[in-house]
């Protein structure tokens, strides 16, 4: 039963978050999200929930499952094979959740020696930690902002650059290490570190249900979920399988994707406008309505993609008077969006 | 490894012969019907049979009742790889951790709220998922834990943050019992124990077996127990009235309200069934902040129409006396209080971070800036991290790492009948880290002066303002107040908010003004918080109007604070914050100076407001330039 997973399609509410991570699916590019909330608000579930809706992927069969249309970025064992002309295995595999445990150490994060294999040959062989298994996939971490600054450091680097690099242990070792970052927190716990929140692309509040009726959903779909996960699941087997599929027609279309001026030219205002610093966020606006777009089904980006991705782009990233709460830039923002 | 299990060699106290802990026995019985409640968390006073009752659970069930002992470390917890196995076969093995050992089993912890805040964390939300992932030291892997996990606690200390409490299904408190009968029949059942404790068990047999059948007719019938949509439709509101946050409390309630129901025989869940699992997942859910405790809790009780013993003290009493007391004080106007006077608190606001503000010419490590920084430990306490090479002696060996440095040269070391040869280069030294502490000390001026025009109900309110922000970083604070020749020591650090301030609610203000003790008593206090935990930052903050009627020394009050003043700012252990609750005309500068001396901050009371930023920078200029 530990097994199942609640299907995602059956968590009440949440649209935003529900967004969120649907949309970096569709693009990864876009960064991760961060999802804030209050304790007990289904934000773990949605993300392990999502472990359903994922695609497969083109891979090598490499313990890093490299992605070989980017020769820059694959692992030792994959470049030595390109370099020689052998031809590379490739297999589909499915993207999975990867989690990040807070309790991790600082080796099993990043790789260290594989100790069975020195001791029986004698020789130093690369083991593969969460950074490795994350590449490609989805990296969760629970309580992201409890997480011991080290580690953090670790994630930080590998973010920026897309690759990890070890040197411990007398192992020089590096591979790719791109994954989507989704983080869950509760503000009461602590803030999170600058430089990590900076690293999310979007960030999303979640509250929980404040009327009886969605509230009353809430228990009943879990109770039922309990009784009996595997009808349950069932019921809601069409709902995932649509979702699913709409998902990957949208992913297929980010090809083809068309960023109309007018799209541009709203994402650079919407930055200007609400003070966010650097260009990130402007691009990162447009990595999100094109994503926005496609789910939709179109492969041109409009100005209400940029409207409703606005939102979960820009509340982090707001320059704020330090002594001062974000609730009155968020009204201002829904404003802003409304007034288009 | 035998220790942590509890039911080898003793005889446990049978359980149904523990008395005055109804709601706790009934707590455990829903946990060993549900197999949707995993975590229960028991709160009461120093003996009041938390422990016996739980161990006393594997009389009553097939279930074994595994111990978490306090110093418990991540490894223990998790699991950790076996070296000596590991080495001897070549193979990885894994030494299981006590999550794993008592999976299916019922897994204790005595002093639940003392344990490792983080570690706890990862348990409870392992226990909740049945599942546990680890990614430590050498060991990547998942494996189900489908234990219940009992908490027990001591009420009186460190409460648990509202993040840890949410994740406890179900959570009772084991009320103070002062009935004469009731004390009399439970040290008459422990001394008939404990002189024979195998006849003594026996004589309940037929009890035990009577409840071990209803555990079980109960666990029959819960897959046929309904909860119907009206049931339903009152947890609902229930939890949105009591405010509880996120939808743990909803969940909690029906699951346990299934169990009640199965346990009382019934097939459909009844409103009373509801009501009493209510009371058993709501009661720590409750939004509460120190500020309204005393209402929410009667409030709770007025919704539930709840049967726990009176609170401690009557809140609403004393609240209609500070009134009275108040209207009295209204017509005093600007004189000093004379007479002892118990003043409201003020109201309050949102503070700005007066912690990361340096004080001028402050000497002292500002690596981060941040107070909640985490530092290396210096012994061998905190999380192990990571593993470098050792810059000196190894005190604090790293293993895992030791051994994988060495691993791939055993094939070339003459090993003998050794496993494993080291090498001095092959060692390695844990890096440790743990949480730095943040302890603050407030040190209240509660002479007579402060009296006058109602300045005690706004110093009050700042203090308590300040109170709250430490409530949210979970800093250590203490009080200490001073008047009448003396300053004395009302709470000394705790991490007790609520306690802090109902001590400072209770504070009484009236009489002379003993600055210069004060400061020293201050000062002394913090000393002693930063021997007993190395490397804590310690604040104090003073507020003070400057005035001082009342010496050490004999002689003049002032001259002899600002000598202490400076001794103890030239001391620089602690960083001081002078809050001049001065006001109207003319102002004194003495608290200003007093700051100076102290090597401190200067602010006045209105500076500490959040949106008075102006004031706070027009005041730091100011003590530039004096400065």
């Amino acid at each position: 039963m530990s097994d199942l997973i609640f299907p995602f399609t059956a968590i009440v509410g949440q649209n935003e978050m529900k967004n969120a991570l649907i949309l970096n699916v569709i693009n990864p590019s876009i960064g991760g999200v961060l999802i804030r909330g209050e304790k007990g608000t289904a934000k773990s579930t949605a993300v392990r929930a999502l472990a359903d809706l994922l695609p497969k992927r083109k891979a090598s069969d490499c313990p890093f499952h490299c992605d070989v249309s980017r020769k820059n970025n694959v692992c030792p064992y994959c470049l030595e094979k390109i370099d020689s002309g052998e031809e590379l295995e490739l297999k589909d595999i499915k993207m999975k959740v990867v989690e990040l445990p807070l309790s991790a150490t600082e080796d099993m994060v990043a790789g260290t020696l594989d100790l069975e294999h020195a001791i029986k040959t004698g020789r130093k062989k690369f083991e593969p930690g969460v950074l490795a298994k994350a590449n490609g996939n989805i990296l969760y971490v629970d309580e992201v902002n409890l997480l011991d600054d080290h580690i953090v450091d670790l994630l930080l680097d590998s973010a920026a650059m897309g690759r990890n690099y070890i040197e411990r242990e007398g192992v020089s070792f590096t591979h790719p290490s791109k994954f989507i970052l989704v983080g869950t927190m509760n503000p009461e716990e602590g803030d999170l570190r600058p430089q990590l929140l900076d690293r999310f692309g979007m960030a999303v509040d979640v509250k929980s249900e404040k009327d009886v009726e969605s509230r009353m959903d809430v228990i009943k779909r879990r109770l039922e979920f309990e009784k009996d996960p595997e009808s349950f699941k069932e019921s809601y087997a069409a709902q995932q399988e649509e979702l699913m599929e709409r998902i990957i027609a949208a992913k297929e279309r980010m090809a083809d994707i068309v960023l109309e001026d007018d799209a541009l030219k709203m994402a650079v205002e919407a930055s200007l406008y609400f003070g966010v610093d650097g260009h990130r966020a402007d691009i990162t606006l447009l990595k999100a309505a094109s994503a926005h777009a496609a789910f939709y089904g179109r492969t041109s980006v409009i100005r209400e993609d940029v409207a409703s991705i606005a939102n979960l782009v820009l509340t982090h990233r707001m320059r704020r008077n330090p002594f001062q709460e974000s609730t009155i830039d968020a009204e201002e923002l829904n404003k802003w969006i409304k007034s288009i | 490894m035998d220790q942590e299990h509890l039911n080898s060699g003793t005889i446990d106290f049978p359980f149904p012969a523990i008395i005055g802990v109804d709601e706790a026995k009934r707590a455990l019985l829903v946990a060993l019907v549900s197999d949707d409640v995993h975590t229960v968390l028991i709160q009461g006073g120093t003996g009041s049979a938390k422990t016996t009752l739980v161990r006393s659970v594997s009389g009553i069930s097939d279930r074994e009742v595994f111990n978490l002992p306090l110093g418990t470390n991540d490894d223990q917890v998790f699991g950790i790889i076996d070296m000596e196995e590991t080495l001897l076969s070549g193979e990885r093995r894994m030494m299981p951790g006590v999550l794993e050992k008592s999976d299916l089993n019922i897994l204790h912890a005595d002093d639940v709220n003392l344990l490792d805040h983080s570690l706890l964390d990862q348990l409870l939300e392992s226990v909740n998922r049945q599942k546990a992932l680890v990614e430590r030291e050498g060991i990547s892997r998942e494996y189900p834990c489908r234990t219940t996990f009992i908490g027990t606690m001591n009420i009186s200390e460190n409460p648990m943050s509202p993040h840890l409490l949410d994740r406890f299904d179900i959570c009772v408190r084991i009320p103070v019992t002062d009935d004469m009968d009731v004390r009399y029949q439970i040290v008459r059942r422990r001394v008939d124990f404990d002189a024979d404790p195998e006849g003594y068990v026996s004589s309940f047999n037929d009890e035990i077996a009577s409840i071990r059948k209803q555990i079980n007719d109960a666990r029959e019938r819960m897959p046929y127990v309904i909860i119907p949509d009206d049931i339903l439709t009152l947890v609902a509101e229930l939890c949105i009235k009591l405010g509880c946050e996120g939808h743990r409390g909803d969940i909690a309630v029906a699951n346990v309200s299934k169990a009640i129901a199965a346990l009382n025989g019934h097939d459909i869940v009844s409103l009373d069934d509801m009501k009493e699992a209510a009371h058993l997942c709501l009661r720590h859910r409750i939004t509460e902040s120190p500020e309204n405790s005393s209402s929410s809790s009667s409030r709770s009780g007025n919704e539930l129409s709840s049967s726990e013993p009176p609170p401690m003290s009557s809140d609403k009493g004393s609240g209609s006396r500070n009134d009275s007391k108040e209207r009295n004080e209204e017509t005093t106007g600007d004189n000093d209080v004379a007479e002892d006077t118990v003043f409201a608190v003020g109201s309050t606001f949102s503070v700005i971070d007066f912690v990361s503000l340096k004080p001028l010419g402050y000497m002292g490590s500002s690596k981060g800036g941040g107070k909640h920084e985490k530092i290396r430990s210096p012994d061998r306490t905190g999380r192990y991290i990571r593993s470098e090479i050792p810059k000196s002696e190894v005190n604090d060996l790293a293993f895992d790492a030791t051994i994988r440095v060495a691993a791939p040269y055993q094939k070339y070391r003459q090993r003998g009948d050794m496993a494993i040869v080291l090498e001095k280069s092959d060692l390695r030294q844990k890096v440790r880290e743990r949480k730095n502490g943040v302890s603050i000390m407030f040190l209240v001026d509660a002479s007579g002066s402060m009296g006058a025009r109602k300045r005690m109900v706004a110093v009050k309110g700042a203090v308590f303002s300040l109170l709250k922000e430490s409530y949210q970083n979970r800093d250590k604070v203490g009080l200490i107040s001073f008047r009448k020749d003396k300053a004395e020591i009302l709470l000394p650090f705790t991490k007790s908010v609520d306690f802090a301030y109902k001590k400072l609610k209770e504070m009484p203000t009236g009489g002379t003004t003993p600055l210069a003790a004060a400061i020293l008593k201050a000062h002394l206090e913090t000393k002693k918080e930063q021997r007993l935990n190395p490397g804590e930052k310690c604040y104090v903050v003073l507020t003070t109007d400057g005035r001082a009627n009342s010496s050490v020394t004999g002689g003049d009050a002032l001259a002899d604070a600002m000598n202490i003043a400076a001794t103890v700012g030239k001391d620089g252990s602690a960083i001081w914050i002078v809050v001049d609750t001065g006001i109207g005309y003319p102002h004194l500068d003495n608290a200003l100076h007093l700051s100076e001396r102290l090597n401190g901050i200067y602010l006045r009371l209105e500076d500490l407001k959040a949106d008075n930023l102006a004031h706070r920078i027009k005041s730091i200029v100011k003590n530039r330039v004096i400065g």
